[in-house]
């Protein structure tokens, strides 16, 4: 099996697609932090607000940025597997006596070493770029634990995400099906779920969406690294997050939800696969 | 602190996972050895893990596996080439043995005087012929066990065309051929040994009367440093198999026609121009047979092109 | 590890396709050293039974067991010697042949890059290894899937329709590489096709499918008797000819076909007697003439009818 995965990791180098792909992520977010920089030069070129740290706002914004990742699983996935399918390849590799379960295994494997590789850079690009556009001075260090723990928090989400593209893509032999069937089954369906919740009131509902990674996507963002309190004097007071310990139990619940739901993933895609033809 | 233990962790694991993996390509090699041990298939050993050094040792001891199997399977043949040869010989030495005391038995039937005469004078011929072919099977065994006492001398190549062509030159005429000679026009120089190469010659014209129909060519030239000796003649259709064994022993085009014909004479040839460094090589086209001997020019200067093609 | 005689086996294999039967209780043997043809028209089993073969399907009954191995864990470690080509041969478009190539080779554990290189020189694609597959023609394809099948050298091949779409030199440089991986290595073919000329010069058994059944296995020997030299004549009354032929001219190798046809197989060079015997009896001689069956007629009369295989 270490033979398949290292010879994936060839072929992941060889694809020029990859390469562009990661540059593509890397310009985009350069982008989007040049118009924050931008908009935020505007917003407060009139003086209306001073004094206030604007890597607040930055990083509630980071929040979102989490998702990004989650989709950058469903594209690291769709490198591994869009050719076989296109063009047939897996009967060369069956030929040779690799068992269904050892190209899923390795398929599964080689999907999270791409995506963690790819994850890391485009990462790196934006926690260097922000360190530039946004100088916080002493505080930097606060803000990069914060930075790096909220990642860290939502890495077993993302890896998640990648299980469920790996148990599609080898069980549906178009991509574009397979793309939308993975952004149902992990996104949609549970939105939809929670939509249909806040119209009903069936907490059933929601204690099944919760069970989805997705839902938990923004709670990273949902704690407080900085506090803005008004005090008497009409300014605000700037109080930093110290006790980090609110992000454990995130963690912890993240875990839980991630590991359930990738093993189902992991092993419906597995027995689904066992017995499939292979043109 | 934590952060450092999870990392420390986190190498120790890997580190264990690399030598777990070692193991385990160990352990798969062995039995693949032992597999191949058992003879049983002709494919190089696998690469259990991808690791760097693992890998050029599996790929050195394939090389090694091959050139073993290329070396027992040399053996092998040339065992079955060696018994082949010896049912050959005495298939071979059959012939003309039966023929002889068939006549023989003919004249101590009592026949009359002149056809005794001629039955001996056939018998002579036929015990000739024996004496011959034991004479070149001697030759070729002494010339595979390396025996012959071949004695390199510079020689010049135009004189020993000639000496060869004067030899033949009144058979060639009574068989009718057409003879054409072309030779450059300063000495040429090799290293050999002169009568290996007379030999050869001798051969290699035995072989053009043999089989032949009207037309010889001799000639030498030099091309790149190398000497060059052809024999032309035209010859029946030969195709592409007997062509490439034109010099193996007992490689007859049509084997039928034993007795006088034993295919040893291109053999004897093959291996002399070996041993003296020689390459020999047969080409046919269009109705002609070439067969051209190469060797290393030894001029006191080398010029790429002399004339006489 | 067990040694057997055989390469493959197959027994009572059955395979549904909705509601077609695919498979009807195929049984083959393939020993070792053969190149067996598989023979049939589109649709008659050959690509489903190769697919069973080769892992890329599952037969619902019936049992397969290669290189003596039975159960599934075996005959996938097994596969490592078998080497395919099936259907139109599938690449990675965006990499080069050699890329192509090097990533097989490390998925495959086959240590050493050499066998790259070797593999493409063999099929003689060595200049356009570093064309993108995407650019390569189908004879090109087809070429490039003999280079993958036989970079690990394999015991065996097993080939589906491999030259479907090659030119015709290059069809027969591909069978001049197949017999020399059989004659130097010892390397098992089994090859389908319904270009049957093909076959003939290649298969030394051959084995005929129709609508998913086995309906004859014979080998190239055989074969050749059957499609012997015969005289076919064509006659008004096919029974009163027989019957006078085995009378008069104690004719028993015979057959009678539809068209009043009937082949003998013997007295074949006397078509007089048996033209003389007809006419004097008032029999109405059409057409009498000598004839070699092929491969092709033989294969059209075995699965009745049917213009092309």
């Amino acid at each position: 099996m270490l033979n398949m995965i290292g010879a994936e990791i060839y072929k992941t180098r060889k694809r020029l697609y990859s390469k562009i792909f990661l540059l593509i992520c890397c310009v985009l977010a350069l982008a989007f932090l040049i118009m924050m920089r931008i908009s935020f030069n505007m917003a407060y070129s009139d003086g209306s607000i001073i004094d206030v740290d604007p890597r607040g706002e930055m990083f509630a914004l980071y929040a979102c940025l989490m998702m990004v990742p989650f989709f950058l699983a469903i594209i690291t996935s769709d490198i591994v597997f869009s050719e076989e399918n296109k063009h047939n390849t897996m009967k060369n590799v069956v030929a040779f006596g690799y068992t269904r379960t050892q190209i899923y295994f390795s398929k599964l494997v080689t999907a999270l070493i791409n995506f963690l590789v790819m994850a890391v850079i485009v990462l790196a690009v934006l926690v260097l770029a922000t360190m530039m556009m946004f100088p916080c001075g002493d505080t930097w260090t606060f803000y990069l634990k914060a930075f790096l723990v909220s990642f860290a928090v939502s890495i077993p989400l993302w890896l998640s995400q990648v299980a469920v593209c790996i148990a599609v893509w080898c069980n549906i032999r178009s991509s574009t099906f397979g793309t939308f069937f993975a952004l149902f089954l992990s996104y949609i369906l549970p939105q939809g779920l929670n939509f249909v919740y806040y119209l009903t009131d069936k907490k059933i509902l929601h204690k099944i969406a919760n069970w989805f990674p997705a839902s938990h996507l923004g709670d990273a963002g949902n704690l407080n690294l900085v506090t803005y309190t008004m005090n008497e004097a009409g300014t605000y007071d700037v109080s930093y997050l110290n006790d980090f310990s609110g992000y454990l139990d995130v963690f912890k619940w993240n875990c839980v939800y991630s590991l359930a739901f990738c093993a189902v993933a992991v092993i419906a895609g597995w027995l689904l696969f066992r017995r499939r033809e292979v043109k | 602190m934590l952060a450092a233990v999870i990392i420390l962790s986190i190498i120790c694991m890997v580190l264990l996972l690399l030598l777990i993996g070692e193991k385990v390509s160990i352990r798969k090699t062995i039995r693949e050895i032992e597999t191949r041990k058992a003879g049983d298939t002709n494919m190089p050993l696998p690469l259990a893990v991808p690791d760097r050094d693992i890998e050029k040792m599996i790929a050195c001891l394939n090389d090694y596996i091959e050139q073993y199997q290329t070396k027992l399977s040399y053996y092998v043949n040339h065992d079955t080439d060696f018994k082949r040869q010896i049912a050959n010989i005495s298939h071979d030495l059959r012939t003309p043995l039966t023929s002889i005391i068939g006549y023989v038995q003919l004249i101590q039937k009592n026949s009359t005087p002149e056809m005794n005469t001629e039955y001996l004078n056939i018998v002579e011929k036929k015990a000739q012929l024996l004496k011959s072919l034991i004479a070149q099977f001697y030759d070729l065994s002494r010339l595979d066990g390396d025996e012959y006492d071949l004695k390199p001398e510079r020689l010049e190549v135009r004189t020993m065309i000639s000496q060869a062509m004067v030899d033949y030159y009144n058979e060639f005429e009574q068989a009718g051929f057409e003879v054409e000679v072309v030779l450059p026009d300063h000495p040429v120089y090799i290293m050999a040994d002169g009568k290996g190469m007379m030999r050869i010659f001798h051969n290699l014209l035995q072989n053009v009367l043999k089989h032949g129909k009207d037309y010889l060519k001799v000639g030498a030239y030099c091309e790149k440093g190398k000497v060059k000796i052809l024999f032309e003649n035209d010859a029946l259709p030969l195709d592409e198999t007997e062509v490439a064994h034109l010099f193996d022993r007992f490689y007859t085009a049509d084997r039928m026609r034993t007795g006088q014909n034993t295919g040893l004479g291109l053999a004897i040839v093959k291996a002399m121009a070996e041993h003296m460094n020689q390459k020999i090589e047969a080409v046919y086209a269009k109705g002609r047979l070439k067969i051209i001997l190469t060797s290393q020019m030894e001029n006191d200067f080398r010029n790429d092109d002399c004339t006489g093609r | 590890m067990t040694m057997s005689n055989h390469v493959i086996e197959v027994r009572n294999l059955n395979k549904r396709y909705g509601h077609v039967q695919a498979l009807k209780n195929v049984n083959l043997t393939v020993p070792r050293g053969q190149i067996y043809g598989l023979v049939g028209k589109n649709g008659a089993g050959k690509t489903t039974l190769m697919r069973v073969l080769t892992n890329q399907t599952f037969a619902d009954q019936g049992e397969v067991a290669l290189f003596g191995a039975h159960t599934e864990h075996d005959i996938n470690k097994m596969r490592r010697r078998v080497g395919t080509i099936i259907e139109i041969p599938s690449f990675y478009a965006f990499m080069t042949a050699r890329e192509n190539l090097e990533f097989y080779r490390r998925q495959r554990g086959i240590a050493g890059s050499d066998c790259v290189d070797e593999a493409l020189a063999t099929v003689e694609l060595l200049d356009a290894g570093n064309k993108k597959f995407k650019n390569f023609s189908l004879g090109m394809k087809q070429r490039m899937g003999l280079a993958l099948a036989i970079m690990n050298h394999p015991d065996m091949l097993i080939l589906d329709e491999p030259v479907n779409g090659l030119d015709p030199e290059g069809i027969v440089q591909f069978r001049n590489i197949l017999l020399k991986l059989n004659r130097e290595q010892q390397v098992t073919i089994l090859i389908s096709s319904h270009i049957l000329a093909e076959l003939q010069n290649l298969a030394t058994h051959y084995t005929f499918m129709h609508n998913g059944a086995i309906v004859q296995d014979v080998s190239e020997k055989e074969l050749s008797a059957m499609c012997q030299e015969h005289l076919e004549i064509v006659v008004d009354e096919p029974e009163k000819a027989a019957t006078l032929l085995e009378q008069l001219a104690g004719c028993v190798s015979y057959e009678v076909l539809p068209g009043n046809m009937i082949r003998i197989y013997e007295m074949l060079d006397e078509p007089d007697v048996i033209a003389q015997i007809l006419i004097e009896n008032h029999i109405r001689l059409y057409s009498l003439k000598q004839n070699r069956m092929n491969l092709e007629d033989y294969f059209i009369d075995l699965v009745g009818g049917g213009k092309n295989a």
